[in-house]
């Protein structure tokens, strides 16, 4: 079973058109999404989440239908502005989403805020970019999900917060049986982690595959460069 | 739905500590006040206002786009703030009661003059939320907050207002119908505002977060 199957997802704006977005999620894979600032990665997050409506297309989620909100049971999302209220505590985050989730983990949660130094009484609008970003990590992963939908998390994170989410999202992967769909601009992280990448520009997919598929066919040139490359159209 | 509105308690417990200081003075001045039920009966409009503020911070924090990520349906999130609110205005219901009872027994006035009041006062908290939120939920707190503010105006020159027709000889009437008439009064906001939360769940599952 794919993780997540995207088929001819479309969303059209007065200045921008998602279109025809075809994009699949093996299960147990990393895949990093790569596109510039605008190029359609968290439009296609939020279409994924039911935050936007498409305009065509179909999405499969762990197998089901993504209209049905009780699938999220198994998502777990960090969003580049993460979204708490800015007056919770993570000790409050922790007890809001106790009941929220049916897998929730009060162990898991009060483990992860210990291991990533979350402080637990403090205010979320007082957390630096990097202790937010944390935050949206430990609650994600405190409901045992089966795929991470992660959207620009490492940006702007210094580079030890930065090695300890992809510490995170590595382990997390590491089983074969858990997903993750990571989008970011910054692809030396990606690079680090992935073991697939889908390049969007535009909001139109220029490719996805695997990285032994990539570096056989582009000779191991760098994705930076070879996204630049797509995106000039110097090469296909 | 409960950690919904665990977390819109927190919020109010935080955000909302002015809007408790401002019926806490309210209430104990009209407790002080012979001749004029506004400071009795402002309370409990402005504690509808309670929902919305949430409403706004929510759309601050970008809570909404956040909400999408769990499993939580579009309609429990609109039902969250109404609950919430039918909460506030309850226990605020209950304070200004007891602050008219008691108002009543210090300037001798007629304790079922009183409970008429506090009969008059909850179609006017149901109307409020019933009539603003809808509009918050379709629009978003910061276009719905004008239409808003112009209902709580209105409804509050009625309250206010309505204080010079419950004395003298309509006064009398009144107080010889009003229990019969009070079901119907009470029933109908009760009724709009079901209404009102349909309307809201219809709304809200339209909108889209960017």
């Amino acid at each position: 079973m794919n993780a997540l199957e995207i088929n001819n997802l479309t969303k059209s704006y007065k200045d921008f058109t998602l279109s025809d977005l075809c994009l699949t999620i093996p299960e147990g894979s990393i895949t990093g999404f790569i596109g510039e600032n605008g190029a359609g990665k968290s439009t296609t997050i939020k279409l994924i989440l039911g935050a936007i409506k498409r305009d065509g297309g179909d999405i499969s989620i762990l197998g089901s239908n993504s209209y049905d909100d009780s699938i999220k049971e198994d998502i777990g999302v960090v969003l580049d502005d993460v979204g708490f209220p800015g007056c919770l505590t993570a000790v409050q985050v922790g007890n809001i989403m106790r009941n929220a989730y049916k897998n929730w983990s009060d162990d898991l949660y009060t483990d992860y805020l210990r291991k990533l130094g979350i402080p637990d009484k403090k205010p979320f609008s007082d957390f630096s970019r990097g202790t937010r970003m944390k935050l949206g990590f430990a609650v994600c992963m405190s409901h045992s999900p089966r795929l991470l939908l992660l959207d620009e998390a490492t940006g702007g994170l210094d580079p030890v917060v930065r090695d300890e989410v992809t510490t995170i999202i590595k382990d997390f992967a590491s089983d074969g049986k858990h997903s993750v769909l990571i989008s970011s601009h910054i692809v030396s992280d990606l690079e680090k982690i992935c073991d697939r990448i889908a390049f969007i520009h535009q909001g139109q997919l220029l490719m996805c595959k695997s990285k032994e598929e990539i570096a056989e066919e582009y000779s191991g040139m760098g994705l930076e460069d070879l996204f630049l490359k797509m995106v000039k159209g110097e090469m296909q | 739905m409960k950690a919904l509105v665990l977390k819109d308690i927190y919020m109010m417990l935080k955000y909302c500590r002015s809007f408790f200081m401002i019926i806490a003075v309210f209430t104990l001045i009209s407790i002080f006040t012979e001749n004029n039920l506004f400071f009795a009966m402002y309370p409990c409009l402005f504690v509808s206002l309670i929902p919305n503020s949430l409403l706004a911070y929510d759309e601050r924090s970008k809570w909404e786009i956040y909400a999408s990520t769990m499993p939580v349906t579009r309609a429990q999130m609109v039902s969250a703030k109404y609950i919430v609110g039918l909460m506030m205005q309850g226990i605020t219901l209950i304070v200004s009661s007891i602050a008219l009872v008691v108002r009543s027994l210090r300037f001798g006035e007629s304790v079922i003059q009183s409970a008429a009041l506090i009969g008059a006062m909850i179609p006017l908290m149901l109307l409020t939320t019933a009539l603003g939120l809808p509009v918050m939920f379709r629009f978003g707190v910061e276009k719905g907050r004008i239409f808003y503010y112009v209902l709580v105006g209105l409804l509050a020159a009625l309250a206010g207002g309505s204080s010079f027709f419950i004395t003298g000889e309509t006064g009398e009437i009144l107080k010889n119908t009003a229990f019969a008439i009070m079901p119907a009064l009470v029933l109908l906001p009760i009724v709009i505002n079901a209404l009102s939360w349909y309307l809201s769940c219809v709304f809200y599952k339209k909108r889209e977060f960017n």
